[in-house]
């Protein structure tokens, strides 16, 4: 059999070895052609698979890791689930890295930033393919070193100075201790079910006897995702992060790492901890709600554009925990549906702020009046975006969230939480609302009459996401067919 | 299952993805840097409209053939095992609206050629046009809920654009308000659109009615779900206590937007109460038919009060709508046969009458130069036809025989008779003389009496460079000529229509009258 899979993994980590270990100081063309050459392999290599969930609804390729501990079997699994969440985040790494060529031109070590963004994503594809939860693990602490790197050496402020410093330490330890947490709840599984394969689990319900222990594990890794993804009370790392990181990276960590652990949260649900959800919705689900109106709410306070849209993922993530609680088939496909939405949609809001920093100076939003005269397909895309995250239809963003409420309502034990979770999306399209107003209402300022619009590489990338925004929005069967296949295989606790 | 006939040729899709392409293809000419001018999209937008119309018209003719209802059938996606269908309906319940819909965006987008062309933009104006017929449109033919939704909150979008851009200076400000209050209103939708798909596991509008639990045992939920829903259309209708954002809105919008705001987009709220609301919760209305009473009831006063104080003919129109959408929900809460024939029919023999009334206003505002009544007066003189067609659209109004809104208002209050609601009724007719008290008085303010000195002295200021109005550009009283043919025209064409309804009703009537029947049978009704 054809190791296509190993491959979506092996070339970029080689690649990405190569570039930090030989070519540190090499000029961007050479760094960016070979991430370019090693990402578009790894993507081809991914959609080689489609066939195979389309029809027989996974793919699994199977190697040892220890020799004689069949429990840390190094398996590559791509399901209906994976599927699209992996061959997006490629390419938008691709398209990252197209974006950076420009925005990153003038910084040193060329082939070290390139080398541990290829890192970043080896880790992030690892940990969507892994088959068992201590590979899971594993690619998931990868993740980490590389992103870690790339905040505290090439920060949007251009120098090593404190603030830096400490939001990269801020963002090392907040994350670095959630993943202890996870470890332990792995673990715990572990001790109680005497397996880490993910498959195998998702099969078992865990009988009464251990039912208090694997409680235990769900909450410990539970606290490990929320982190992950920014929910209340463990977001305090993310704003700081997102605006001290440089603007593509701060795009890969929103787009592709947080969804580690929203991905995290959706496998979870159907793992053997359904029946434990289920019985803890209620809370899962406040705790979601709190999210969801705590970021939007700040989102509205916010002057600074790359917090603003912290802000904002940290309402995103809230939708994506809503509907992993409901337990549902169609609140998880929802949730499913949104970690792919909101990555493509986070993406074009971020590149477009590069795109603005880049062309006006500033990242004030007040800066931004009456931009969209001088730079009007970066604004045109940014309000397909934020429209589309506001759940506007006819784009992607309101389907996943239609699917996320129908699950919720679905819930009985959480209609509670539902109705205030609609509305709570009248929040999101204020600030938003507030930003499109001012990009293309408000009176242009006499500062911006020289402004130009962004570059190709800058522009060429937000509208190729842009134009996926409204393909999915027009037919949202490209996505959910493969989630349908997904969620066929469910045995959901409770319900 | 879809009720009705299959149709094999996809007259409806066409019909309904005709102006999107259309506008995108307007975009992609403005992207590569061919503008096509004022009149180059002004006629492409027309003509796609006009063909849209037509194949709609065919539609009526299929509807009227079999006798009931033909549907379209289309696969658009699914979750999990749920079939999410993209089929499109028409009935005699969506069709007349569907034709008003798409007849008036066709006129306004002729009217806009000559109205807009002291303004800028003009590609950007048809693309947003295009798109906000398309959300007006996909409501009406929709049959699934998400379907429904997804054009029902996608043309805010469109008409926040076209009324922020082309608007009036306080526009910029009011469509915020506008946005807000619809998002808020389509939300309660989406909540409702949401439980009721967990109560049926279905998405489907003719599906869900059968799959509802029996109401006697889920009293508070299914009066809770209705009032969510309910609360989504009631926004949209501007029906009292949610009506605030509309003669706001409506008031500072480009007259051939208000032309749709007020006469069509409005009467999308009152379709979705009837489709939705009543077809799915008929005994749910028919408990609350009194409270639907005293609230039409209050909107009809409020708004005719209002407008008796306006200074703005635009803004006296913009209370007038409420004043209407009154009626419409009046006629609708009574549960009879009689009075929900006579609330369907008004939704069409408004959207007529206020049509004609505001290309009139646009007519003065581009000849004369102001919408403000004080200023105007004689102008009869100057603008003969403008005169008779807004007195036409003003005695319709009124409900004055033998124009289209006199059978639709004798209909509404019979039915109230009818449903015992004699108070309710008896006040209502007050108001009628009350809406002909202020249509009557500003028609003899703007056209009759002394030739105006208020203009001449605007046009003074206006030169001197002491005043710039917010529309249009002041002339001189004598300077006054009639407007252009290109806006006269559909006028013309839209109060013809309004006097050929007055006479002849049952064209339309003999139409209405069997879905009437049976929404009343539903409710419980006589």
């Amino acid at each position: 059999m054809f190791p296509n899979l190993l491959l979506v993994l092996l070339i970029p980590a080689l690649s990405s070895f190569i570039l930090l270990l030989t070519l540190r100081n090499c000029p961007t063309f050479v760094a960016a052609t070979i991430s370019i050459a090693a990402l578009v392999v790894s993507l081809f290599m991914l959609t080689l698979g489609v066939s195979d969930v389309l029809i027989n609804g996974s793919l699994q390729e199977t190697y040892r890791w220890i020799p004689n501990l069949a429990a840390t079997e190094f398996g590559l699994y791509l399901d209906g689930l994976s599927f699209p969440i992996t061959t997006i985040s490629a390419f938008i790494t691709l398209l990252l890295v197209i974006y950076s060529t420009k925005y990153m031109a003038a910084r040193d070590n060329q082939g070290g930033y390139y080398g541990n963004l290829i890192l970043l994503y080896v880790g992030t594809q690892g940990v969507f393919l892994a088959t068992n939860l201590f590979q899971f693990y594993l690619f998931w602490e990868l993740t980490l070193i590389p992103a870690y790197f790339l905040v505290l050496f090439w920060s949007e402020t251009k120098e090593l100075n404190v603030n830096v410093r400490n939001a990269a330490l801020k963002f090392f330890l907040f994350t670095h201790i959630a993943s202890l947490f996870l470890l332990i709840g792995i673990i715990l599984v572990f001790t109680t079910t005497g397996t880490l394969n993910m498959l195998t689990l998702q099969t078992l319900h865990p009988s009464s006897s251990i039912l208090d222990v694997v409680r235990i594990a769900m909450i410990c890794m539970m606290i490990g995702f929320f982190v992950k993804i920014g929910i209340v009370p463990g977001h305090n790392w993310l704003p700081d992060t997102y605006v001290h990181a440089p603007l593509p990276i701060t795009a890969m960590i929103s787009a592709i790492m947080a969804k580690i652990g929203a991905y995290g949260i959706v496998r979870l649900t159907v793992l053997t901890f359904s029946d434990v959800i289920f019985s803890q919705s209620l809370i899962i689900a406040v705790i979601a709600l709190i999210s969801m109106i705590y970021g939007a709410i700040m989102a509205l306070a916010q002057e600074d554009v790359k917090r603003f849209l912290a802000y904002s993922s940290i309402s995103q993530s809230g939708y994506i925990v809503l509907g992993a609680a409901s337990v549902s088939v169609i609140g998880l496909t929802g949730a499913a549906f949104h970690i792919v939405n909101h990555a493509i949609i986070k993406t074009v809001l971020f590149l477009c702020a590069g795109s603005y920093i880049q062309q006006i100076g500033s990242d004030k939003l007040n800066s931004y009046r009456g931009i969209v005269k001088k730079m009007p397909v970066t604004s045109g895309s940014i309000l397909i975006a934020s429209l589309s995250l506001s759940g506007i239809p006819p784009f992607n963003g309101f389907y996943s969230e239609v699917l996320i409420f129908a699950g919720a309502f679905t819930n009985l034990s959480i209609i509670v939480v539902a109705v205030p979770a609609v509305l709570s999306v009248a929040l999101t399209f204020a600030y938003f609302l507030w930003l499109i107003y001012r990009i293309f209402v408000s009176k242009a300022q006499e500062s911006v009459e020289n402004i130009q619009e962004a570059p190709l590489s800058f522009t060429v990338p937000i509208l190729l996401l842009t134009v996926l925004i409204l393909l999915i929005g027009i037919w949202p069967n490209s996505i959910l067919m493969f989630l349908n296949k997904w969620s066929e295989s469910l045995a959901l606790g409770g319900t | 299952m879809l009720p009705g006939t299959q149709v094999q040729f996809p007259y409806m899709l066409l019909a309904l993805l005709l102006p999107p392409c259309a506008a995108v293809f307007i975009l992609l000419t403005l992207a590569t840097g061919k503008k096509l001018g004022l009149k180059g999209a002004g006629i492409f937008s027309s003509v796609v409209l006009g063909i849209s119309s037509l194949l709609l018209v065919r539609v009526l003719f299929l509807v009227i053939e079999t006798g009931g209802a033909v549907y379209e059938h289309y696969y658009w996606f699914s979750i999990g095992n749920i079939m999410v269908e993209f089929s499109l309906l028409s009935d005699f319940l969506n069709l007349p609206l569907s034709l008003a819909i798409i007849l008036l965006s066709t006129v306004s987008s002729v009217y806009s050629i000559e109205y807009i062309s002291h303004k800028h933009d003009f590609e950007l104006y048809y693309f947003n046009l295009l798109l906000f017929a398309t959300g007006m449109l996909g409501v009406t033919l929709a049959t699934n809920l998400i379907q429904f939704y997804v054009f029902f909150e996608g043309m805010n979008i469109p008409a926040y654009f076209l009324v922020s851009g082309w608007g009036t200076k306080k526009a910029k400000t009011i469509a915020m308000k506008y946005i807000l209050y619809v998002v808020l209103g389509a939300l309660c939708l989406l909540a409702g659109i949401s439980w009721c798909y967990s109560l049926t596991n279905s998405f489907g509008i003719y599906d869900i009615p059968a799959k509802l639990p029996i109401y006697d045992q889920n009293v508070n939920l299914i009066r809770t779900i209705a009032l969510t829903i309910s609360i989504g259309f009631g926004v949209k209708m501007g029906m009292f206590p949610v009506h605030s954002w509309l003669p706001d809105f409506h008031g500072e919008a480009p007259v051939p937007i208000h032309a749709l705001l007020s006469a069509v987009m409005i009467k999308t709220g009152a379709y979705g109460l009837v489709r939705i609301t009543y077809f799915f919760f008929p005994q749910a209305v028919f408990d609350a038919s009194f409270i639907l009473a005293v609230l039409a009831l209050i909107t009809m006063w409020w708004g005719a009060g209002m407008a008796l104080v306006q200074v703005d003919f635009k803004r006296v129109l913009a209370y007038s709508s409420v004043n209407q959408v009154g009626y419409i929900l009046l006629g609708l809460s009574t549960g009879t046969t009689v009075g929900i024939t006579g609330g369907l029919f008004h939704m069409l023999t408004h959207g007529l009458a206020k049509g004609v009334l505001l290309y009139c206003a646009g007519s003065l505002v581009y000849s004369a130069g102001t919408k403000y009544i004080p200023k105007l007066g004689g102008v009869a003189r100057k603008m003969p036809i403008t005169a008779t067609v807004a007195l036409i659209g003003a005695l319709a109004i009124a409900g004055t025989p033998p124009l289209a809104t006199f059978p639709s208002e004798f209909l509404i209050f019979a039915g109230t008779f009818q449903a015992g609601f004699m108070i309710i009724a008896i006040l209502g007719v007050c108001s009628t003389a009350l809406t002909a008290g202020y249509y009557l008085w500003t028609m003899k303010r703007m056209f009759f009496g002394p030739d105006s000195k208020e203009l001449d002295t605007m046009y003074d200021r206006y030169i001197k460079g002491i005043e710039i109005p917010d529309e249009g550009i002041p002339r001189k009283f004598e300077d006054i000529n009639e407007s252009p043919t290109l806006m006269i025209v559909p006028m013309l064409i839209i109060a013809i229509s309004v006097i050929v309804l007055g006479i002849f009703p049952s064209i339309v009537l003999q139409m209405i009258y069997p879905v009437a029947e049976t929404l009343s049978n539903l409710i419980g009704g006589v």
